[in-house]
């Protein structure tokens, strides 16, 4: 990943709000190949979630309590609306390996039976997919979009200031 | 799943060398909280809790990784291929619940299915899997609970280089 200054003297805020921002960035290039329920686009969106999330963990005391639980849960409703077609990839993956791989004694309507049931799973799929569309279409994941750009950050980090001098 | 610990002493306007410590060794110290006696055989949730632990120790690590030059690849790479382990047998023990429900409605819908002898050969086949891999783990599990092991990853994480360039590896995989 670029990096963009070099100090000695960098604060845990300044450093997570960049880690944020290159997180973000990271999930939301996936989008597109996600749309068109690529395998590997979903996958690594939903990683892109999970490092976004131990990001949020780390640097908590950077993110004030409401903002803190309103990115929670924006990033587990993407994570399950990815998580739900994911695990039906998975699953199907397996059970392809599982016709093919014939080292267990399998017998021919044993294959049958995985590609009926592979059949079944890809239908699921095609509906976990409508859902995840939905998602994406929708006006949660559109703020999501919005979420971590410099002026967004800027706007809370005065909000702060003047929370803070307040409390002073 | 297990809530992450929190990062306790952290402050915003610290430095991030500071709190890159704090972090790693809280991380460190929720991976090893799940499974303390490899003797004892864990149960489903422990071990993802682990698995999920271990990820987010990896992460972290990923995303500090430049304020401590050289002293994480070794903790990155065991993590990884721990996690490829403990990866598997959450994949056995998922595909085996869902091949039993499955199989639970084709029993009650179509008895008489032929599909029903297969989807059992199935579970079986998990069910050996995921013992196989279980022992795999364990034994590297038992290494990594040695207490000068645990030392050693300690120090490996407890101070870094002063230097920061600002922004995190934001790596994906």
């Amino acid at each position: 990943m670029a990096t963009t200054e070099t100090s000695s003297l960098v604060t845990t805020e300044e450093f997570a709000q960049k880690l944020f921002r290159e997180l973000q960035q990271l999930i939301l290039q996936y989008e597109a190949g996600a749309l068109a329920g690529d395998v590997e686009s979903v996958h690594d969106m939903r990683v892109g979630i999970r490092r976004l999330r131990v990001a949020i963990n780390n640097f908590a005391e950077c993110l004030r309590k409401k903002e803190r639980r309103r990115w929670r849960r924006k990033l587990e409703n993407l994570a399950d609306a990815l998580g739900g077609v994911r695990d039906l990839d998975v699953m199907i993956e397996a059970m392809k390996r599982h016709q093919v791989s014939g080292t267990e004694g399998r017998t021919k309507e044993d294959r049958i039976a995985i590609a009926a049931f592979v059949s079944r799973l890809r239908s699921r799929r095609r509906r976990a997919m409508q859902n995840l569309r939905a998602y994406l279409g929708g006006e949660e994941y559109s703020e999501f979009k919005q979420s971590f750009s410099p002026e967004d950050r800027r706007a809370v980090s005065h909000l702060k200031e003047a929370q803070n001098e307040q409390a002073a | 799943m297990s809530k992450p610990l929190k990062v306790k002493k952290v402050s915003a306007t610290d430095p991030i060398q500071t709190t890159a410590v704090n972090i790693l060794q809280t991380r460190l110290e929720e991976f090893y909280s799940h499974w303390p006696d490899p003797r004892q055989i864990p149960g489903t949730q422990q071990l993802h809790n682990l698995r999920i632990s271990g990820k987010r120790l990896r992460y972290s690590a990923e995303q500090l990784r430049e304020l401590f030059p050289d002293r994480l690849a070794l903790l990155i790479d065991l993590l990884k291929r721990g996690q490829d382990l403990l990866g598997e047998i959450q994949d056995c023990v998922t595909q085996h619940g869902v091949i039993e429900v499955e199989l639970a409605q084709l029993q009650q819908r179509k008895p008489e299915s032929t599909e029903i002898a297969a989807l059992k050969k199935l579970l079986d086949a998990y069910s050996q899997k995921q013992s196989l891999i279980f022992n795999q783990f364990r034994e590297i599990w038992m290494g990594m609970v040695l207490p000068e092991f645990r030392a050693g990853l300690l120090a490996m994480i407890s101070s870094n280089s002063g230097e920061c360039s600002i922004g995190g590896g934001a790596q994906n995989q």
